[in-house]
């Protein structure tokens, strides 16, 4: 994905109002993030910051600068002082961009675009609390990944990044995540949105994320509207990325059947995400995109 | 064929009303409403969920599996429908009228197996389980049954009638015997036909070995059944040529026996006979021939006939043949007998013949007729002390300045009585139609060739002309070269290939050389009398010295001169005989008795004919009968043109429930 030419941002996704909320939205980050909750997400790593962490053995080869002599005419041992080295932190946003999630309810909002909106504001909160953000669009595989842009500043780059996502293919999300690790290979925040419409399921994916040190966040996108039968009788149900037909005579049991199917599929979801240690959040299309950022905000985690 | 094609098109024709109806069903099919699903899998989960879980399912399987037996029980009932129905026509025969064919040709007579110290014995002949099957059919029948017993052969013979009481039937059994004749199985079924007309519930019953191998008859009757009995019990003959059996018989069999006189000895000759072993391995035998002018049958010629030769040979596999040279033909009646060598005293014969009603050939020498010869010469004494050589010449010499072609003419030769003419040196013509020799060295064609003092040689040693005629160290001081017609035959040559002799069969036999006997020492050689007794023989007609056999169990017509009433007809083994049949100058016979058959003019003169087995009643091959007509129930097979039986149509009602329970099971399927 090229990220550097001009391109024109969807007016009907980001206009002035979404623009507006994110704002507030990003304001109020702030203050949930100073109540707390920092220390739940950042990692530390052992470096060159300001910060003194531990001392260690000096060994042949270290910066003789970093000897504490205070502590050798104590000790008359020769040890180094380390710091607290402070780490940006990456922020991918998998962004599910197969048939699937183009498909709505008639007049309705698409699963994709609430997650391209879903995407905006996360964006726009990590790029004020100075993170790097990249936004990884994937269905059978990822293109080329654009590169992590750090800074308020780059925000309407995300913009343009993101109304320029083309929709269709298949859902292969360990595949995507295969090739999206060996092109990222810094590690960092992976949220993962999708509707998860991947016969292989989604729990080696996220075991495989984990293993590789990226630290993975569910956003799982839910239309209930689709599971309201439009029409009942004899049907041939055409699957969407696959083409596959299936026939048969749909009746309000069967119906309730396959509710009862996708709430057991939901469960799937959530159960994937939890054996892999990461936080799973189901985004219902019902709820507005600033209840649904609100609602990544309270589950905790995103927010340095 | 025209039965094949005709069911092939009505097959086709169904088979095209079936597909246009499942073509047009597919069309008018309710189309189902596609609708797109984000995720076609969670769907499937659900269906399989659903048909597990619902109990209307299992209804419905059950319903399924119930289709499935009656479809599997349609199935069976029409593979099975041929076997049953023959036997439910077997119970319900049990009010029936049944016309029992019990064949009795010569091959009945065999005893299979493999006799002797080889094989284990076997007690009786294929009659014996014949008449066995006969007895169990009808004691297992029911009382009310009624049946007609018919032997036959040749003919046919009512052994028991309609309304003989059951043990009447069963002892007509103990009189039945083997004859030496073949079936025909046309005039048996035409019997039975006949016995049956007019009667309900009729069937017929024809216990066989095979039977001769026969197309199919004028007419079958409306059911027919076989038992088959002897080696082919349990075939199907009604496709495919006779076969072979597998293991062979043990027995030898005379096929054919040939004679020839020799070459200017009537009196002895060669016997060619044809020997059969059907066994599988090389048999000792003993052949004797046996010469009569009285005896007819094995019985006589093994009494009274002076036996002429007896040989032991080894008779191999198969078909051979045994050339006996040098016998004793004064005797015009020959039999030939072949037998298994006698084992050592005290030891087990190796070798039982199972067959033994073809050991034994006949053959009768033909009447040496005396032939008028007209010899027109000036006096070449040559070629008439040759003629005078023969015993069977009877000599009418004219000089040239007598001789008027059209005086004897064919026409005229009831008046001048002559069979032969022979010109010497004659340019004039042969008499119209008859048959005659003409020798003319000097031709009056001016475009004529000659050779000088040249090589002649034989071209056609085969011909009856030429048997036994050599030309070598023979001297020809001059000869014209003959130019044949398409046809003719060339005797003998000049080296390189300039004819001198030449016959020609049509339209009249005549014989053609190109020499003068006075310019040649041929006519002091010893072939000149034989070659004028056979060119004689020859040009009369009567060169072959053996009559033609009559086969067993076939109509005959005999001719002879002066057949009319009175002629009388002696069967071998007879003492006495019977007025013949005769009629149009031909003695009429039918008999099936082997042997030498023996007519006797009131004036005392007879002609005699000797026998020959059918060649269809070897007893080692599996025969088949034929295919039989549309409608015929018979049990040899069936025919394409037949109506389709029931299960036919049974088989096509289980191949629709079929289709129509595949649409079903892919219509559950879906939901």
């Amino acid at each position: 994905m090229a990220d550097g030419s001009p391109r024109k941002i969807r007016d009907d996704l980001f206009d002035a109002a979404f623009l507006g909320r994110v704002e507030q939205l990003a304001l109020l980050s702030r203050r949930i993030a100073t109540s707390g909750q920092r220390a739940m997400r950042r990692s530390r790593k052992i470096g060159s910051g300001i910060e003194f962490a531990d001392h260690r053995e000096y060994a042949p080869g270290d910066d003789p600068r970093a000897i504490d002599w205070l502590l050798y005419a104590r000790t008359e041992r020769l040890q180094l002082r380390l710091y607290e080295e402070e780490e940006d932190l990456s922020v991918y946003f998998l962004l599910d961009r197969s048939t699937s999630m183009t498909m709505a309810a008639d007049g309705q909002q698409s699963l994709f675009d609430r997650s391209l909106q879903v995407t905006a504001a996360l964006s726009y909160i990590s790029l004020s609390n100075l993170d790097r953000v990249s936004v990884v669009p994937f269905s059978e595989g990822i293109e080329a990944p654009m590169r992590p842009l750090r800074g308020r500043s780059q925000f309407f780059r995300i913009l343009r990044v993101l109304s320029d996502v083309k929709q269709g293919g298949r859902t292969e999300i360990h595949r995507s995540i295969e090739a999206f690790a060996r092109h990222q290979p810094r590690r960092g925040l992976v949220v993962l949105l999708s509707d998860f419409y991947d016969p292989a399921g989604l729990g080696d994916s996220l075991r495989y994320l984990a293993f590789r040190g990226y630290e993975p966040m569910v956003l799982h996108l839910v239309d209930r509207s689709l599971l309201d039968a439009p029409v009942l009788g004899d049907l041939a149900l055409v699957d969407c990325e696959t083409g596959d037909v299936r026939e048969l005579c749909l009746t309000p049991a069967l119906m309730e059947n396959y509710r009862k199917a996708f709430d057991g599929f939901t469960g799937e979801i959530e159960r994937a995400a939890r054996e892999a240690g990461a936080r799973c959040l189901q985004v219902d299309l019902a709820l507005p995109f600033d209840e649904v950022v609100m609602k990544v905000f309270r589950a905790g985690g995103f927010l340095a | 064929m025209t039965g094949l094609l005709t069911t092939v098109r009505e097959v086709l024709i169904l088979a095209g009303l079936i597909g246009l109806a499942l073509v047009l069903l597919y069309l008018l099919r309710p189309r189902r409403r596609r609708v797109e699903v984000p995720f076609g899998a969670l769907w499937q989960r659900v269906l399989a969920q659903s048909e597990s879980r619902s109990v209307g399912k299992h209804w419905r399987r059950l319903l399924s599996l119930l289709l499935m037996a009656a479809i599997a029980g349609l199935l069976v009932t029409a593979l099975a429908d041929p076997l049953l129905t023959r036997a439910v026509g077997a119970v319900t025969a049990g009010s029936s009228y049944t016309v029992l064919i019990l064949d009795t040709s010569a091959s009945m007579g065999t005893r299979d197996g493999r006799g002797g110290r080889l094989g284990p014995k076997v007690a009786g002949t294929r009659l014996d389980e014949a008449l066995g099957a006969v007895a169990e059919l009808v004691g297992k029948a029911p009382s009310s049954d009624r049946f007609l017993l018919l032997s036959a052969t040749g003919h046919v013979q009512v052994r028991s009638g309609w309304g003989a009481p059951r043990p009447t039937l069963l002892q007509a059994l103990d009189g039945v015997q083997t004859s030496s004749g073949g079936l025909d199985l046309q005039r048996a079924l035409a019997a039975a036909d006949q016995a049956l007309a007019g009667r309900p519930r009729t069937r017929t019953v024809l216990i066989t070995d095979g039977g001769p191998a026969l197309v199919a008859p004028a007419k079958w009757p409306s059911t027919l059944q076989v038992l088959r009995v002897g080696p082919s019990r349990g075939r199907s003959g009604a496709k495919g040529e006779p076969a072979l059996l597998p293991q062979g018989l043990d027995n030898l069999a005379v096929a054919d026996v040939r004679v020839r006189p020799a070459a200017g000895d009537p009196g002895r000759g060669t016997v060619t006979v044809t020997l059969r072993n059907d066994a599988r391995r090389p048999v000792q035998a003993r052949l004797s021939i046996a010469a009569s002018d009285r005896a007819q049958d094995a019985q006589q010629f093994g009494q009274d006939a002076a036996l002429r030769r007896v040989t032991t040979l080894t008779v191999l596999p198969g078909t051979s043949r045994q050339v006996l040279e040098d016998v004793d033909l004064s005797a015009a009646r020959l039999a030939v007998r072949i037998a298994p060598e006698p084992p050592p005293p005290g030891k087990a014969p190796e070798f039982v013949d199972l067959a033994p009603y073809d050991d034994w050939g006949f053959a009768v020498l033909a009447e040496r007729h005396a032939l008028h010869v007209l010899l027109v010469t000036e006096g070449n004494l040559f070629l008439e002390a040759a003629l005078l050589a023969s015993d069977r010449v009877r000599l009418h010499a004219i000089l040239p300045s007598g001789y008027k072609p059209e005086t004897y003419a064919w026409k005229e030769r009831v008046r001048h009585g002559i069979d032969v003419v022979v010109l010497d040196q004659l340019t004039q013509p042969l008499p119209d139609g008859m048959p005659g020799l003409r020798l003319l060295l000097h031709s009056e064609d001016p475009k004529a060739r000659y050779a000088q003092a040249p090589e002649v040689v034989v071209r056609a040693a085969d011909h009856a002309l030429m048997r036994g005629v050599s030309f070598q160290d023979t001297n020809f001081d001059q000869i014209r070269v003959i130019a044949p017609l398409p046809g003719d035959v060339v005797l003998a040559a000049a080296l390189p290939s300039a004819p001198v002799m030449v016959a020609r069969a049509a339209p009249v036999r005549t014989v053609e050389w190109g020499l003068d006997l006075l310019e040649t020492d041929l006519g002091g050689r010893f072939a000149m009398p034989i070659l004028m007794d056979d060119a004689v023989a020859w040009l009369a007609g009567e060169e072959e010295p053996l009559l033609a056999p009559l086969e067993l169990g076939r109509p005959w017509a005999i001719e002879a001169a002066g057949v009319g009433p009175g002629w009388k007809h002696l069967e071998p083994g007879q003492k006495e005989p019977k007025p013949a049949r005769t009629s149009a100058g031909q003695l009429l016979a039918a008999s099936e008795t082997h042997g030498v058959h023996v007519w006797l003019s009131p004036d005392g003169r007879e002609v005699a004919r000797a026998t020959v087995l059918p060649p269809a009643e070897s007893p080692s091959e599996i025969k088949v009968l034929g295919r039989p007509p549309p409608g015929v129930d018979a049990s040899e097979g069936s025919d394409p043109t037949a109506p389709k039986p029931r299960w036919s149509w049974l088989l096509l009602a289980a191949t629709v429930v079929l289709a129509a329970e595949f649409g079903l099971y892919l219509r559950r399927r879906t939901v």
